[in-house]
């Protein structure tokens, strides 16, 4: 068997091996056809076809939509800072002379010794479990910026108690003026007591104005007052432009909205912040972060 | 019904006790209105809900009229115009800010290469210092530090 | 045989370090007449579309602090069946009028209870006492504005400072020490990079590199070896310098400089 197929390869090269490779007439096989039918593929949405909700078919930025909401209300003088001074900062200190696209890692071909490699999968990478993108160089048009700031707070005692999530819930809505969502445990984890489809906590992604003075607030109220608070852990970061960080339960209380009414806040909850920007590394995203008054624990890297 | 099943119970007593299972009657409220049993934590909890919730909250939809409407949407329309002249006249600067910063290094490399290894190093990462404030609506007390000694 | 020849030209070539030192602006800019309608007009119907306030969360049944805060409140019309309503039949929820943006008033605490929420907040004034002055070498004037040093030579007048590359160390180290050679050492800034920003070609055959850096704290004052060079120093807003230099050198430097 083996000695035919390499009689093949040498005869013929791989790639005519691989047409010819089935002798079975096409005649033998059953008669059905694996390609899907397009018709069933298309989606209707019917909802858009009748004319009972033309109310709510508008855009959510459209003012007739009952979800609008107006978007710039007043002056983001964080947003202001960053185009007026940041930005050009940022593009002199990420420029590097003579850049080129750096590849990421990608799917490996295969080799095609084997028939059995006709329409595989490729292969993984070499030390990934995926693709990576690829890193560009920084030009006028791709100077990071920050995307959205998502506030996680997992509580970990709801297990128990489930009416915790609804206070975790209401401490991000006070903290940011936003309406966030309760969360739900993925899987069972019999070890940590976790059922699946239990609510853990509560989440909430903001932009744009919110997300500006929610970094304010932050970075001018809450951090100073924290004692001895080193700053952003070097180490942070996904590896494609997003940072996170956390604050503590007590931490969380030197934000005004709890500190002036703190009977009503018996308990707290931490929370991660996840910072998003559109950097490609961790260190554009260190850089973009440390501009917005926010502090990085860089003693370690002074030592080193 | 009730009044029925009274008259029934007199008659006879078996069909009584049948009837009174599937009926059954309220007498008058001696417990205080459910409060009893409700704890202070499940208050503050119930009363965390309903700030969260947009039960009786939300406000009338708008109704714009067919003038406001264009009215809002000329705005809009000039608002995001706007915009955009703004995002360009940024990229323009942006744009030729990057175009000259590449020929002073191309020109950097031809006249001193040691120069521009100096100046061609890596600096992703680098660190703003804390003191570099964001411009606040109004001036602070002190406006600048003066008396920075090395 | 070119590598030589390349070396001995690169010594011949005279090179300056140029340092644009920035104090960026302490306060916002100022907003054009449009954004500010816009943005009012936003906030208005955004507080139209807000949800009603829920006052029985802050404060608590009973007190005196709901009490005080409910007392403030405007109370809406209340609807009447016997009453025609030119303007709508009032629907009322929750103590708000829903068609209409609600407004929240917090009770003004008496003087001397004084607590610090509800004090009126004082603001500081954005023309300081150096632009009424008129004072171009102080660092606390135009607040709304990004500043850059200049200095005067005396022998060729207005420019940024500008410092020759001797012993081939970095153009940013260069720039930073003649700042501290010209200006004294108690000074704070911070170089935004070590790559030059843009170059000039002068006729002579000199370049002319720029350097980016901010200002953080301290002060420049002109030290006394260099006040034979320099006769005085600003700090001058994107507009004024282009008063300050000839229309050329301007061109090639004005993309340096925030609006």
């Amino acid at each position: 068997m083996v000695r035919t197929i390499s009689s093949m390869k040498t005869l013929v090269g791989p790639k005519s091996a691989f047409r010819n490779f089935t002798t079975t007439p096409l005649s033998n096989k059953a008669a059905c056809s694996l390609v899907p039918p397009v018709h069933h593929l298309v989606k209707i949405d019917k909802s858009k076809l009748t004319t009972r909700f033309d109310g709510f078919k508008f855009e959510k930025d459209d003012i007739r939509s009952p979800a609008y909401r107006p978007k710039d209300t007043r002056q983001d003088r964080l947003r202001e800072h960053y185009l007026n001074t940041l930005q050009s900062d940022i593009l002199l200190i990420n420029y590097k002379h003579n850049a080129t696209v750096e590849k990421g890692l990608k799917n490996r071909e295969w080799d095609g010794t084997s028939p059995y490699q006709i329409n595989r999968p490729m292969k993984k990478p070499k030390g990934s479990k995926s693709e990576l993108p690829d890193t560009h160089p920084i030009k006028w048009n791709n100077i990071p910026g920050l995307k959205s700031i998502t506030l996680n707070c997992y509580v970990r005692d709801a297990r128990e108690n489930e009416m915790l999530t609804i206070s975790a819930a209401l401490q991000l809505q006070q903290l940011t003026g936003c309406k966030p969502k309760i969360i739900y445990s993925k899987s069972d984890v019999p070890n940590w007591k976790i059922r699946k489809g239990h609510a853990m906590g509560a989440k909430v992604t903001l932009e744009g104005y919110e997300m500006s003075q929610f970094l304010s607030t932050l970075s001018e109220i809450v951090l100073p007052r924290i004692r001895e608070y080193k700053g952003i852990s070097m180490s942070s970061g996904d590896r494609f432009g997003g940072i996170a960080f956390g604050l503590n339960e007590e931490e969380v209380k030197f934000f005004p909205e709890i500190d002036l009414n703190q009977d009503l806040w018996p308990k707290t909850f931490g929370m991660h912040i996840n910072v998003n920007t559109t950097a490609q590394t961790n260190e554009q995203a260190r850089t973009l972060i440390s501009s917005l008054q926010i502090p990085f624990n860089t003693e370690n890297e002074q030592r080193m | 019904m009730l009044s029925v099943s009274c008259v029934k119970s007199n008659q006879k007593n078996i069909m009584t006790s049948w009837v009174k299972s599937l009926n059954q009657v309220r007498y008058k409220r001696t417990k205080s209105k459910g409060s009893s049993s409700i704890t202070p934590q499940t208050q503050r909890i119930i009363t965390q809900l309903s700030v969260l919730s947009a039960r009786k909250k939300q406000p009338k939809m708008l109704k714009l009229s067919k003038e406001d409407l264009i009215k809002h949407q000329t705005i809009q329309t000039a608002w995001n115009t706007y915009q955009d002249i703004l995002q360009n006249e940024r990229q323009t600067m942006l744009k030729l800010q990057y175009n000259k910063m590449d020929e002073a290094m191309t020109i950097l490399k031809d006249i001193s290469p040691k120069l521009y290894n100096q100046a061609n190093i890596d600096e992703s990462g680098k660190v703003f210092p804390m003191e570099m404030r964001v411009p606040t609506d109004y001036p602070p007390r002190k406006l600048w530090y003066y008396d920075y000694k090395k | 045989m070119s590598a030589p020849t390349r070396t001995a030209f690169s010594k011949a070539v005279p090179i300056r370090a140029n340092l644009i030192l920035s104090r960026i602006p302490l306060v916002v800019p100022e907003q054009t007449k449009m954004e500010k309608q816009y943005h009012e007009y936003q906030n208005e119907i955004e507080r139209r579309l807000m949800w009603t306030f829920p006052a029985y969360h802050y404060f608590k049944k009973g007190t005196l602090s709901e009490h005080k805060f409910l007392s403030v409140q405007k109370k809406p019309t209340i609807k009447n069946p016997d009453v025609w309503y030119p303007k709508g039949v009032p629907d009322i929820q929750h103590g708000r009028e829903r068609s209409k943006a609600q407004e929240v008033i917090l009770p003004q605490s008496e003087k001397g209870e004084g607590t610090n929420i509800t004090r009126p907040v004082e603001k500081n004034p954005i023309i300081t006492a150096a632009d009424e002055a008129g004072d171009i070498s102080s660092l606390e004037r135009r607040l709304r504005n990004t500043l850059y040093l200049l200095v005067k030579y005396k022998k060729s007048g207005w420019d940024f400072p500008k410092f020759g590359v001797k012993d081939s160390s970095p153009l940013g180290v260069v720039a930073e020490d003649g700042l501290r050679m010209i200006g004294g050492d108690n000074i704070s800034t911070w170089t935004v990079s070590q790559k030059p920003a843009a170059v000039i070609k002068s006729n002579d055959g000199s370049y002319d590199f720029f350097i980016k850096s901010h200002i953080l704290a301290g002060k420049f004052d002109i030290t006394k070896d260099s006040k034979t060079d320099i006769a005085e120093y600003a700090w001058l807003t994107r507009k004024e310098i282009e008063e300050k230099l000839s229309k050329e050198y301007f061109q090639e430097t004005q993309h340096l400089l925030t609006k």
